[in-house]
């Protein structure tokens, strides 16, 4: 059922109002000739209030709108997406055809908690500081912190590159660039390339308009929630959340909302976490969600709103500085429930030991770096160990399957003395590489 | 107008003269007949918040009034079950959540075997039980006669098997109206359900936990919270304080969190044992489920929900506790629709009445003798442990955890610091308080008498003073370092590290030390006491060998099942100068 109406009353930054308007739903899609879409935000008597997705630069007043009579969808086939890239309203900006396929709601219902499954199985990224140390488990929910200035590109290029699931032929990525700059999306452009038969993209240039970035994380998951249905694992990147949590604010404060903390909208935790509570884990033969998220922190300061938030809607945390994974601060929730239980025994306890032993250290290289002079043999064993763990086990460009980054931390390890490894002595027995004490 | 979850009603469209709505009432909207609730009324136009997603809600759709408040079932078959924020029960959906459609709490089809306990003729009231359904081996449901009923005489009551819905008989009323029993019963979720009084609180809730019992303890009937940022176990916190709390039931809100957490309850409960009676937790169990993706608007119905279905089973004379995790999200769903109903906003935009809202909330826990007239009085209790999550971490700034902290006679306060030096659970022990310590003092005593732990609230006095040294030595410390201080005061430093180590300090997944029992507390307070008083004065390096190793083997003692004989030999050995 389509409504034409040929009038714009108000127009306020991003939000359209049309009068003398009946029949059309909270939530519509509705078209824009000649111009593009918007979503139905609010319906007061006969005024409809529209958000719409390209802003309202040259919207004329005598603007056709057409109403849909049908919320926000987008076409799906599973057999066509892969490789492909969208835009922030589905379509496609690779220069190729639409998809043909069903149409799928992009914000669509919550998944039953009675129907999810308990975490299994987990990710493999091959960058030793995750797989090893902060395993990310199928179904699981984490971000990647960064300071604004901090470029992650490439470590996200490496994720998209390298993830898998062990054991797991069926396994998709799902990309979503949030306010990318062109030259960020020429880089990714390629990383697809590499990955093009198992990856799909969707982006919004920073150019672009930031109501169409409020979408694209929905487009990503409600993509990734229907392969998963199929019985495909996807890991879904997206970066940067701060970009989403910005829009939202743009288009809050256009409609007269009250802002809550640090000028963000009081619904901005129900907002993220209808995105990152899409992650999911179904029981087999139907697959899972993962979702990585990157979102920039003002000042690495962890009580930012947007942060903070993500920090109680998330399973753990994986901060980045300088091209390195903050070891200290991260942390994956989830990891118990396959470490050891799906990885070798030796996971958790040697992972654990060189962790304790790189903390020991850094507090040594402060009392060093306070003028104190370092010369127990034990510390400075110590601080040699700190040193290779962080020259070859901490860098994010590796790509090395599970079992060798756990030899490498065995390696690193038998650089300290065996007696101060804090691990049970029938492991030692078997894996242990440094000499007898 | 719709405007997100916020639906306006025109009253005088509904009906030739308009129709008469009650606030609160409970309606259907549209064709989708989704849930919503009346909370504003002005002129002909009544505002509605809907507790489902309003995507397609278009301006004259009908609305449904039903004449009655938004109501919870209760009866057998509650314990055990999933439910979402407003009594559905979730294993009646699908693989998502439909809109607009009721699974209720009760299974209509599930059959109870009821043993009636009064017989025809006999005079009943309110609150009086009329038999008895063994709904889990831990738990007998008690079939009380519902709230509103007249006192009057039984008609037709029988024994038998019988769905929740049957009929099972009927009360004769005094006002001459005839009113029908069935196993189940409704209540509105927001009117607390009546006692015959309430009590002074005289128990102490055992939670297992030692900061908790020992510094900090929380009465039964009693209420507390535990505020945190997160990552500081929050979540964890509330999950032991459902496995070990020695009460008869647990209601656990899950109110706008992580649904994996959830989901880790669901599955895990039914595996895990009663300590007690070895049953599965789940027999004693009623489980909440609204997670954050879910509609906001739900979040405030799950924890009423939850308190009216807590009161129901005190109600029967059972001690009940009512874990929340977590109130905030309830408060950030109020600030929501506040916002769009155009309230002027107070602090962080929270709406005036936030603080006197979840006072209200708070004070349905408490120790009360149940309504009745036949028989021996019932007591029941329920008590309220609700978990807050503060914008930004900031305990201080956030209204509603600042509310709660007025409020809540126990106040339990994550740390960030302790959480990252993992020393869990990680409370503060000098940023918690307790105000039963005071206002509960005398009961406590006797409490403690009565139990033959006379001494308990000495020990607790001396290792509060302990812990409060210790900390003051190492804030001056920070400053002069461990040489500007005395030996004495370095002391007091060990000691006090040694006892949030090896006393505060639980390990939650250490079968014997994951729940303490009062009786192992006590041995376990009296030979910290005694350590205390030995603890050899020498020089720093010695005594801080001395404590190391110290808590090394009282944490070993605390791991074995038996601990008393552990601690005398380490007594023993500080006392005869051991090492």
């Amino acid at each position: 059922m389509k409504i034409v109406y040929c009038d714009i009353s108000n127009i306020d930054g991003p939000i359209l109002q049309v009068r003398g308007v009946s029949g059309v739903g909270m939530g519509e899609q509705a078209i824009l000739p000649g111009y593009g879409l918007a979503k139905v935000v609010k319906i007061q008597g006969d005024t409809v209030f529209m958000q719409s997705l390209q802003g309202s630069l040259g919207v004329l007043t005598t603007q056709r709108t057409e109403f849909t009579g049908r919320p926000f969808e987008l076409p799906f086939n599973a057999d066509l997406v892969m490789g492909r890239i969208f835009d922030g309203i589905g379509r496609p900006r690779d220069g190729r055809p639409e998809i043909q396929g069903e149409h799928i709601p992009v914000e669509g219902p919550v998944v039953n908690p009675d129907r999810r499954a308990m975490g299994q199985g987990y990710i493999e990224t091959g960058i030793p500081s995750i797989d090893g140390a902060n395993t990310i488990v199928r179904g699981q929910k984490i971000p990647i912190y960064k300071l604004p200035g901090e470029d992650v590109n490439h470590i996200v290029a490496r994720i998209i590159r390298q993830a898998r699931v062990a054991g797991q032929e069926n396994f998709s990525v799902v990309f979503g660039g949030l306010g990318l700059l062109n030259e960020e999306y020429l880089f990714y452009r390629e990383v697809l390339e590499d990955a093009a038969e198992r990856t799909i993209m969707c982006v919004n240039l920073g150019s672009e308009s930031p109501i169409e970035r409020l979408n694209v994380p929905h487009i990503c998951c409600a993509f990734a929630e229907k392969l998963a249905l199929a019985g495909r694992h996807v890991l879904v990147v997206m970066t940067d959340m701060l970009r989403y949590a910005d829009a939202l604010m743009e288009v809050s404060n256009a409609q007269g909302k009250i802002p809550s903390r640090d000028g963000y909208p009081g619904d901005l935790y129900s907002r993220l976490a209808r995105i990152y509570e899409r992650a999911v884990n179904f029981a087999p033969p139907r697959g899972s969600v993962t979702i990585i998220g990157v979102n920039s922190v003002p000042d690495n300061d962890l009580s930012h709103i947007v942060a903070n938030l993500t920090g109680y809607i998330t399973e753990g945390q994986l901060p980045v500085e300088r091209g390195r994974f903050v070891i200290m601060k991260c942390l994956s929730r989830l990891k118990g429930l396959v470490v050891g239980k799906e990885t070798r025994k030796d996971h958790g306890p040697i992972m654990d030991a060189c962790v304790a032993a790189y903390a020991n250290a850094l507090g040594l290289r402060e009392q060093r770096e306070m003028g104190f002079s370092i010369t127990d043999p034990v510390d400075l064993a110590y601080l040699k160990f700190a040193g290779e763990f962080e020259r070859r086990f901490l860098p994010a460009d590796q790509n090395l399957p599970l079992d060798q980054t756990l030899d490498l931390a065995w390696e690193l390890a038998a650089l300290l003395p065996k007696r101060v490894m804090r691990i049970k002595k029938e492991l030692l027995d078997e894996f242990w590489k440094g000499p007898q004490d | 107008m719709v405007d997100d979850n916020l639906v306006v009603v025109d009253l005088q469209g509904m009906g030739v003269a308009g129709t008469p709505c009650m606030m609160n009432e409970e309606t259907f909207i549209g064709p989708m007949h989704l849930r919503g609730e009346v909370i504003r009324v002005r002129g002909s136009h009544a505002d509605l918040q809907c507790y489902e997603d309003t995507t397609g809600v278009m301006v004259g759709h009908e609305v449904r009034l039903t004449g009655h408040l938004i109501e919870m079932e209760l009866g057998p078959g509650l314990l055990g079950a999933t439910l979402d924020g407003l009594g559905n029960r979730l294993e009646g959906f699908g693989d998502f959540l439909p809109r607009g459609e009721i699974v209720p709490a009760l299974d209509r089809n599930k059959r109870w075997k009821f043993e009636a306990a009064v017989n025809d003729g006999d005079v009943v009231s309110p609150g009086d039980i009329i038999g008895t359904v063994k709904e889990t081996e831990l738990v007998e449901h008690r079939i009380m006669v519902p709230p509103l009923f007249a006192r009057g005489k039984i008609k037709g009551l029988r024994s038998g098997e019988f769905t929740a819905a049957d009929v099972i008989g009927h009360v004769v009323g005094e006002d001459g109206i005839e009113r029908e029993l069935t196993l189940m019963q409704r209540w509105p979720a927001r009117i607390p359900r009546p006692a015959a009084a309430r009590l002074a609180l005289s128990e102490l809730l055992n939670t297992g936990v030692r900061i908790i019992d020992g510094l900090n303890p929380i009465m039964l009937g009693g209420t507390a919270c535990t505020p945190g940022d997160f990552g500081t176990g929050k979540t964890m916190c509330q999950h032991d304080l459902a496995r070990h709390s020695r009460v008869k039931i647990v209601i656990y809100v899950g109110c706008g969190e992580r649904a994996g957490e959830m989901v880790e309850l669901m599955k895990e409960f039914p595996k895990l044992k009663d300590p007690e009676s070895g049953r599965p937790l789940t027999e004693r169990t009623v489980l909440f489920v609204n997670t954050s993706a879910m509609p906001v608007a739900a979040r405030e119905g799950s924890i009423l929900v939850g308190a009216t279905v807590g009161e129901y089973f005190r109600d029967m004379g059972y001690d009940v506790l009512l874990l929340t995790d977590s109130l905030s999200r309830q408060a950030q769903g109020m600030r929501e629709m506040s916002g769009r109903l155009g309230e002027i906003p107070g602090p962080q935009a929270f709406p005036a009445y936030i603080s006197a809202y979840l006072t209200r909330w708070f004070e349905r826990a408490g120790s009360v003798i149940c309504t009745g007239e036949r028989g021996e009085r019932r007591k029941g209790s329920m008590t309220t442990i609700a978990a807050l999550s503060p914008d930004g971490g900031d305990i201080a700034g956030d209204p509603p955890t600042q509310a709660s902290i007025q409020t809540a006679k126990a106040a339990l306060i994550l740390s960030r610091k302790r959480a990252a030096a993992r020393l869990f659970p990680a409370f503060d022990p000098l940023e918690c308080h307790s105000k039963y310590l005071d206002s509960s003092r005398d009961a406590l005593q006797r409490f403690f008498e009565t139990r033959e732990l006379p001494l308990w609230l000495t020990f607790v006095e001396a290792i509060r003073d302990s812990v409060v040294a210790g900390e003051r030595v190492k804030s001056q410390m920070e400053i002069l370092g461990e040489r500007g201080i005395s030996d004495d005061e370095y002391r007091k430093y060990l000691l006090g590290d040694l006892v949030q180590k090896a006393y505060l300090c639980q390990n939650t997944f250490e079968a014997h030390d994951s729940a303490t029992s009062l009786e192992r507390h006590y041995i376990m307070m009296r030979f910290l006491v005694h350590l205390i008083d030995l603890f050899p004065l020498r020089d720093k390096t010695s005594m801080r060998r001395q404590a190391e190793q110290l808590i090394f083997d009282i944490t070993q003692v605390n791991y074995s099942e038996a601990c008393e004989g552990g601690y005398q030999a380490l007594l023993d050995s500080v006392a005869g100068g051991g090492r």
